[in-house]
């Protein structure tokens, strides 16, 4: 049995519709992201799934339990919030035991299990700190002691590592992964960065438009978009008008969505490679392009190469110098890399 | 943005002028007097008057005691209005309407709205009349002349400072907090006496401590409702100095009971210091 089952919910705010028709399923220990631009209606998913809202139409079911009608206070599951919220008048460790004090331990089984789960996240001997007095980074670990001391099925997390700079937030990342693989808890984590959701999840859930576009591993979304937007969304993607299945004819246009084509062929820019002039490679797509554009990032080279009326992306590893903007180039595709999705 | 000192110091002589010419000095003038004998030696004759006199220390309980009764009433009628304000209005324009019934009175002078109590509160007033119709009461009660019947005043005319601050108090807590206590499984009183109240105690004691102040140092409605028959410490400073005419025993009084309202405003923002940790 799934620990979380969402079934058809929506939900509407006047005449916003946040959220349409939608399901899904969680597994227990599972690590999965709800990705997606913002207004996509990932939050406005998460709180139905706390219980700060109601859903106009659908379920929420934890454990098998219809939830839709219950408080926060009586679901099985705890928060971690964007802002952390944790109360300003106790101290971090009085943060902690909030949550078994409430659930009735008594005060001296309150203060051990929040040492022992401040522990956990690497605030031991912080104990004594008030939120106002720490660093951010600090404050997040805090929130998800708080979060995860009373052992719940099930934790959300409201974009937890937004708020901090680079460095920690990876940091914080892998640190999280590792907690909830050994705690084994539930996580449904929020987020609109897409290299954080790849990192850490086990599945992410790409939302759009208040609908879930697709649901899979972070390979799989990379590598088989279904949708347009997924394809889009996740990564860099070339986008050609491609014909009806069968047909291995296509091409780049300014913009895939006005184009009227059967289907859209994806392809990676690091799947596009330069060749010869005179080269003529077995089972794949040859191209005849300008180069519109050069740069060099991060150990790679970046290249727009304009073919017909539209562009290609090029990434090629290493600082390739010897091309030029300007300069006409042969590219090439292999045909296993094209990935085809209907036009819709 | 960074301004030049010339501005600054220009912003703030005005200001600074304005306090030292109509705050400092008339208080330097009337602690002068409280410590002068009227041939201007130095003397702490009149304090000495005032502290070792038990029928000061009456007046000055009675002061207290209105001061605290108000400001303790004031707390608890006040507190359930702001929440039902902050909280539970949803209707914009009907919060709109309640806040301007609740400033509306500032806008009226106080002595005319102590007479209206004047003529509420007495034997044949309106108030009487209900108990009586209603079969509270046998005889009408004597408010006029009474503690309570200023108690009743001073609430009246301070609730609404107690009101905005605890209310603004309680706008400004950020309703993550809230759902964060729900989220752990507080239920709503847990959450309201774990979370909500502790956060707005601090506007709570800055309420508190405007109408403490307010009402020890209020003269026209106990003048009004006491009927002649209850003197509050502003009553007898009056009469020192505009009947009198003793502005060095008036001084003492004046500085007596600025000393104890520092004193008891002392104590109460240590105690919202602690309650806000």
């Amino acid at each position: 049995m799934s620990i979380l089952e969402i079934r058809g919910i929506s939900k509407s705010f006047g005449a916003y519709t946040a959220l349409r028709k939608v399901s899904l399923e969680v597994e227990a220990g599972e690590f999965v992201s709800l990705l997606g631009p913002s207004g996509c209606g990932k939050t406005t998913l998460l709180r139905l799934v706390a219980g700060f809202l109601r859903p106009d139409t659908g379920a929420v079911l934890i454990e098998g339990r219809d939830m839709t009608a219950l408080p926060p206070n009586k679901r099985p599951l705890n928060t971690v919030f964007q802002n952390y919220a944790l109360f300003p008048h106790m101290t971090f460790a009085q943060n902690v035991a909030y949550g078994p004090l409430r659930a009735g331990a008594s005060r001296t089984e309150a203060r051990e299990r929040a040492a022992e789960a401040l522990d956990m996240v690497g605030l031991g001997g912080h104990g004594q700190h008030y939120p106002r007095e720490a660093s951010g980074g600090q404050q997040q670990r805090a929130a998800l002691a708080r979060a995860i001391v009373n052992r719940p099925k099930l934790l959300l997390l409201d974009e937890p590592l937004s708020a901090l700079d680079l460095q920690l937030r990876r940091r914080m990342q892998i640190e999280l992964k590792r907690l909830q693989e050994r705690i084994g808890i539930a996580f449904i984590f929020v987020t609109h960065d897409q290299e954080e959701a790849m990192a850490m999840s086990d599945r992410i859930v790409v939302m759009n438009a208040g609908r879930i576009e697709q649901v899979g591993c972070g390979g799989e979304i990379y590598r088989a978009p279904q949708t347009r937007f997924v394809a889009q969304f996740i990564g860099d993607a070339n986008l050609f008008a491609a014909g009806p299945a069968g047909n291995w004819e296509m091409q780049p246009v300014p913009a895939v969505e006005a184009c009227d084509a059967a289907r859209i062929a994806v392809v990676r820019p690091e799947h596009v490679s330069l060749i010869d002039a005179a080269a003529c490679p077995e089972d794949a797509l040859v191209f005849e392009g300008t180069v519109e554009a050069v740069a060099g990032i991060s150990g790679m080279t970046h290249l727009h190469v304009g073919v017909g009326e539209g562009t290609v992306t090029v990434r090629i590893l290493g600082m390739d110098t010897s091309v030029s903007e300007g300069q006409p180039v042969r590219l090439s595709v292999p045909r296993q890399s094209v990935h085809f999705i209907d036009n819709r | 943005m960074k301004s030049a000192p010339a501005v600054v110091a220009g912003l703030v002589a005005l200001p600074t002028a304005f306090f030292l010419a109509f705050f400092l000095v008339p208080l330097a003038v009337v602690a002068l007097a409280s410590l002068t004998s009227g041939e201007g030696d130095v003397t702490f004759t009149h304090y000495a008057r005032v502290l070792f006199d038990s029928y000061h220390w009456s007046i000055l309980g009675v002061t207290f005691r209105l001061g605290l009764y108000t400001t303790v009433i004031c707390l608890v009628l006040g507190y359930p209005l702001a929440w039902y304000l902050v909280r539970m209005v949803e209707w914009r324009l009907w919060r709109r309407v309640c806040v301007i019934l609740i400033i509306l009175p500032l806008f009226t002078s106080n002595i005319v709205r102590s007479f209206g109590w004047m003529i509420l509160l007495g034997r044949r007033g309106l108030v009487n009349s209900w108990l009586v119709d209603f079969g509270l009461v046998d005889r009408p009660v004597r408010f006029i002349g009474t503690e309570t019947g200023i108690l009743i005043g001073l609430v009246y005319i301070l609730l609404p400072f107690v009101v905005l601050t605890i209310g603004n108090a309680l706008a400004k807590i950020d309703v993550s907090y809230e759902q964060a206590s729900a989220d752990l499984g507080a239920g709503a009183m847990s959450t309201f006496w774990h979370v909500t109240l502790p956060l707005s105690i601090p506007g709570a004691v800055s309420g508190a401590i405007l109408v403490f102040a307010l009402a020890v140092s209020a003269y026209v409605t106990p003048a009004l409702l006491s009927g002649g028959q209850v003197t509050v410490l502003p009553m007898l400073i009056f009469q020192q100095y505009s009947s009198v005419f003793d502005f060095h025993y008036g001084g003492a009084l004046a500085i007596t009971l600025l000393a104890f309202t520092l004193a008891m405003i002392g104590l109460a923002s240590l105690v919202g210091r602690m309650g806000a940790r």
